[in-house]
């Protein structure tokens, strides 16, 4: 077994075994961190396939960016939730739960077995070749920043849009409204504090004089 | 005579202004319909005067549509027989526009009426002198559609639409049959015009069973539209009904102009005819029959429109029958006399009714004392009618008679001479019940009056070609008759028979002793007469069942039909649409269930259709495996 | 390096690990859960374009820069689901998708 082919066999399992947990494990923490795994192993494969620039872009944005805020999500969400659903029913009852349960159980797995099956009998039949048909490109870098700015600048532009958009729409979708916080301008909270301040220490000298703060 | 064209485009005219702007005359409107008729009769006198110096008629067309190979040419043609047929329509309807002017008076549709004669009459002259099928056709579905609006003219009353329905659809079954005939003549000769027909028909002549057989089919389908339009057996049944309209509707469209179309429409199309001898004889028995069964039934009616109804009918039978047995000359000298005295008839009892405001004549009796000019115009036109020397009528008459002898069924001369003593009969009966004897009904009697010069001066003037233009013809014609009025071969016609003459005037002067017998001097009461033929009598007071057959048969077999289509209807379309509309809903309720809200079932669904979808194009593109 | 490997290997994993993605998404009821599955699926998409690329056609990089943008597309999409999922927290406290049923028909 050549060295790629090990480390082939060693990436492949940690990006399974990553994908697995994410979706099976009962703690959603562990999920997160799971899928941070997987997203490692990735990395890992895209180097094996001689691309490393992407493999680097794709750590910096998903483990970087994605999981982060994944991560955050689930801080800010319901900590019951965090403790995951309790596993009192016994495994017999879950096991039978998942095969009969139409939504749970195994319709879910007849369509992703069939995309699977689907997939797989197409790529079998597409006729590709076994082996890599050339000499992969020196600078890669320099290659997909010519690409990128050249022959791509335009979807380059509207994907730049696209993330603005995203970006807005994001922030636009948590800020709190007025109603739920109560109509404050900027800076109106640290005023607010202030006159409360105030108001405490004139009841205070009113109320009779303790040591002046 | 080139000007000839002109003659339906005055009357056109009156019709256009009275429409629209006889809301703004009121009764004066009636004199642009008088106008109108006058330019008219004026031109057609005219025309009459250029046809009697040349002896060749008159024709002109032009180009007027061009559809690939065919070229339909238009026009008109003016010939001997023509000219006699104009004047004697415009005149006659003349005589109706002033009649009418004083009948109307009061009426509510008063510009209607008028709009409608003159359309009418436009629509008649036009057909005379129409030289093609199109034209043809367009004047004689505006005469049958003017006819129904004219019948319908009280519309108020529904018999009077019943009776207006049942015309314009008796005639519409004649007409599909001529309209039927016309294209099968377009299809053999590839023309709409007479002349084309004729020269093609002419052409063929003799060339043998096939030939033969096409002329028969031709000739019967055309005869078709006759017998519907000219009110023959079985399809005269609206002809009696129509006196639903105003008297001078009768007059005009029932008497002397659209009725005679039919008749006319054999004599524009006997080239035809001559070639089939099965198509001739059926034409002649067929008229012969008609001619006596009206007769007959005209002798027990009390309504006087009536009698004069079914003795058009009877008439229009003798013209039919005449040119079945190829005296076209007499059939259209007949035509042309009894325009006139028919014409006067109804509209002396028009002048009867103004005065004494019924049409039973059980309810009249001694009018000759009050209505002096009604009376002896009515009584000029009745011995017309009857055929008796020296009115038009005799001559006519005895010319038709004469035809029928010389053919080879003499079965249908005698024929014509019972119904011509039939005729005297029930026509003296009429004169007598009218006006002469005791007054039956004394208070009508106390009120009744002439009418205004609008009503007697109609009557004076048509009672003089009533009365002399069966021996003034030749004169006015500067030719015998039987040259003037011509169809090809049948010049010369037949010498006066004595035999015939005699035959004929016995019958009618027997006829009318025997109604003076039994009306006039009442030697035989009629109630004898009833209690000795009642068995005939309750025959002919059901107009020999021809009604309640077609009420049995084609009413009975409508509605049956209708119910059984209203049926499927009901529930075969219905339930379709409805059944339609249910499934609609069933599978709205289905898929509704479809939007649980719940992001699993979306997308589920969703990978399941991108599943389905790339099977489907797996399968497609070389299937799987 | 890289040699030896078939090709088929990594468009293997690639299927098995969207096809991983895919039953998890359709099966959790745990929101955020749902939207890392959905991370999966894309992640596995990436690797199949990166593999035909090197393998098809190794002088260019053009399933490289697709792959690119769907690193974008999927760091964005992943802001604003997390973004809805936090807005359903504030007003419903749930992240179970069970439990949110408003588009209910």
């Amino acid at each position: 077994m050549s060295g790629a082919a090990i480390a082939f066999a060693i990436l492949a399992g940690i990006v399974l075994l990553g994908a697995w947990r994410v979706v099976t494990s009962e703690q959603i923490t562990h999920s997160a961190l799971f899928l941070g795994l997987t997203f490692v192993g990735m990395a890992g494969l895209f180097v094996l396939l001689q691309a490393p620039t992407f493999a680097l872009l794709h750590v910096l944005v998903y483990v970087g960016a994605v999981l982060t805020v994944v991560v955050f999500a689930i801080m800010l969400s319901d900590p019951e939730e965090l403790r995951g659903p309790s596993p009192d029913r016994p495994l017999g009852e879950r096991l039978r739960h998942r095969l009969l349960s139409p939504y749970y159980g195994w319709v879910p797995v007849v369509v992703a077995a069939a995309l699977a099956v689907v997939v797989l009998l197409t790529l079998a039949r597409a006729g590709l070749p076994a082996m890599p048909q050339g000499e992969p490109v020196a600078d890669d870098l320099q290659a997909i920043g010519t690409e990128m700015f050249t022959r791509y600048s335009v979807p380059f532009e509207i994907a730049s849009a696209a993330l603005l958009a995203a970006l807005i729409g994001a922030i636009g979708l948590t800020r709190r409204d007025a109603r739920e916080a109560g109509a404050r301008r900027p800076g109106a909270r640290a005023a607010d504090r202030e006159r409360d301040r105030e108001r405490q220490a004139q009841a205070r000298v009113a109320a009779g004089e303790e040591v002046g703060r | 005579m080139e000007s000839a064209w002109l003659i339906p485009v005055f009357p056109l005219m009156a019709f256009v202004l009275t429409v629209f702007f006889g809301r703004r005359l009121g009764e004066r409107a009636g004199w642009i319909g008088v106008a109108g008729m006058l330019a008219a009769t004026a031109l057609a006198a005219a025309v009459f005067r250029d046809a009697v110096a040349s002896p060749e008629g008159y024709a002109s067309s032009f180009p007027w549509l061009q559809i690939g190979d065919f070229e339909l040419r238009v026009g008109f043609r003016v010939d001997n027989l023509e000219a006699a047929l104009l004047i004697m329509v415009s005149f006659v309807s003349l005589m109706v526009h002033v009649f009418s002017l004083g009948y109307m008076h009061g009426d509510a549709r008063y510009n209607r009426y008028f709009a409608l004669i003159s359309l009418f009459t436009a629509a008649m002259l036009g057909l005379v002198i129409s030289d093609n099928a199109l034209f043809w056709l367009l004047w004689w579905e505006i005469m049958g559609a003017c006819s129904y609006l004219l019948i319908g003219h009280w519309f108020e009353e529904r018999e009077n639409q019943a009776a207006a329905y049942k015309a314009f659809i008796t005639t519409r079954i004649g007409d599909v049959l001529m309209m039927a005939g016309f294209w099968y003549m377009f299809k053999l000769t590839g023309s709409l015009r007479f002349e084309d027909w004729q020269a093609w028909v002419q052409h063929n002549a003799g060339a043998g069973m096939d030939f033969t057989r096409a002329m028969t089919v031709a000739a019967l389908l055309i005869f078709g539209g006759a017998v519907g339009k000219s009110a023959q057996a079985p399809l005269h049944v609206w002809l009696p009904d129509a006196m639903a309209g105003p008297t001078p509707v009768s007059a005009l469209i029932h008497a002397a102009t659209m009725v005679a179309a039919g008749v006319f429409l054999i004599a524009r199309t006997y080239f035809i005819f001559e070639q089939s001898t099965t198509a001739l004889a059926v034409v002649a028995f067929l008229g012969a029959f008609t001619a006596f069964l009206a007769a007959t039934i005209a002798v027990v009616q009390s309504d006087i429109k009536k009698v004069l109804a079914y003795s058009t009918v009877s008439q229009l039978g003798y013209m039919v029958m005449a040119l079945g047995v190829g005296g076209y000359t007499a059939a259209m000298f007949h035509l042309w006399t009894h325009g006139f005295f028919k014409a006067l008839l109804f509209l002396g009892s028009g002048a009867v009714i103004h005065a004494v405001h019924t049409q039973n004549m059980h309810e009249m009796g001694g009018l000759a004392r009050k209505l002096k000019v009604t009376a002896a115009t009515f009584a000029i036109g009745m011995l017309a009618l009857s055929g008796i020397w020296p009115f038009s009528g005799f001559y006519s008459k005895d010319e038709i008679l004469l035809a029928a002898y010389h053919s080879q069924y003499p079965a249908l001369f005698w024929a014509g001479a019972v119904t011509a003593g039939l005729t005297a009969f029930y026509m003296t009966r009429a004169l007598i019940l009218t006006f002469f004897g005791r007054p039956r009904d004394p208070e009508r009697y106390e009120h009744a009056h002439e009418g205004g010069p609008e009503l007697t001066w109609p009557l004076i003037l048509l009672a003089i070609p009533a009365f002399a233009a069966g021996f003034l013809a030749p004169t006015l014609f500067k030719a015998p008759v039987h040259e003037f009025i011509t169809f090809g071969e049948h010049v010369g016609g037949h010498e006066p028979e004595s035999l015939v003459v005699l035959v004929g005037t016995l019958f009618a002067v027997g006829g009318i002793l025997a109604g003076i017998v039994v009306y006039g001097l009442g030697w035989i009461s009629t109630r004898t007469l009833r209690a000795a033929l009642e068995m005939p009598y309750y025959v002919l007071r059901e107009k020999w069942f021809f009604d309640w057959a077609y009420e049995r048969v084609v009413l009975g077999g409508s509605m049956l039909l209708a119910r059984v289509v209203a049926g499927i209807d009901r529930l075969v379309v219905d339930g379709l649409v409805n059944g339609v509309a249910r499934v609609v809903v069933w599978l709205g309720d289905v898929t509704r269930r479809w939007s649980t809200g719940l992001v699993h079932t979306y997308m589920l669904t969703l990978f399941a259709g991108v599943v389905a979808l790339a099977l489907l194009i797996l399968q497609v593109t070389g299937g799987l495996r | 390096m890289g040699a030896g490997i078939p090709l088929s290997y990594y468009l293997v994993l690639g299927t098995l690990l969207f096809s991983i993605g895919l039953w998890g998404a359709l099966t959790r009821t745990n929101a955020i859960r749902i939207l890392m599955c959905i991370e999966l699926m894309l992640n596995a998409v990436n690797l199949n374009l990166v593999a035909l690329n090197r393998y098809l056609d190794p002088g260019s990089v053009q399933g490289q820069i697709f792959g690119l943008f769907i690193i974008a597309i999927a760091a964005a999409e992943a802001a604003v689901g997390i973004g809805i999922v936090l807005m359903v927290v504030r007003r419903r406290g749930e992240v179970d998708i069970n439990k949110i049923r408003l588009m209910r028909g």
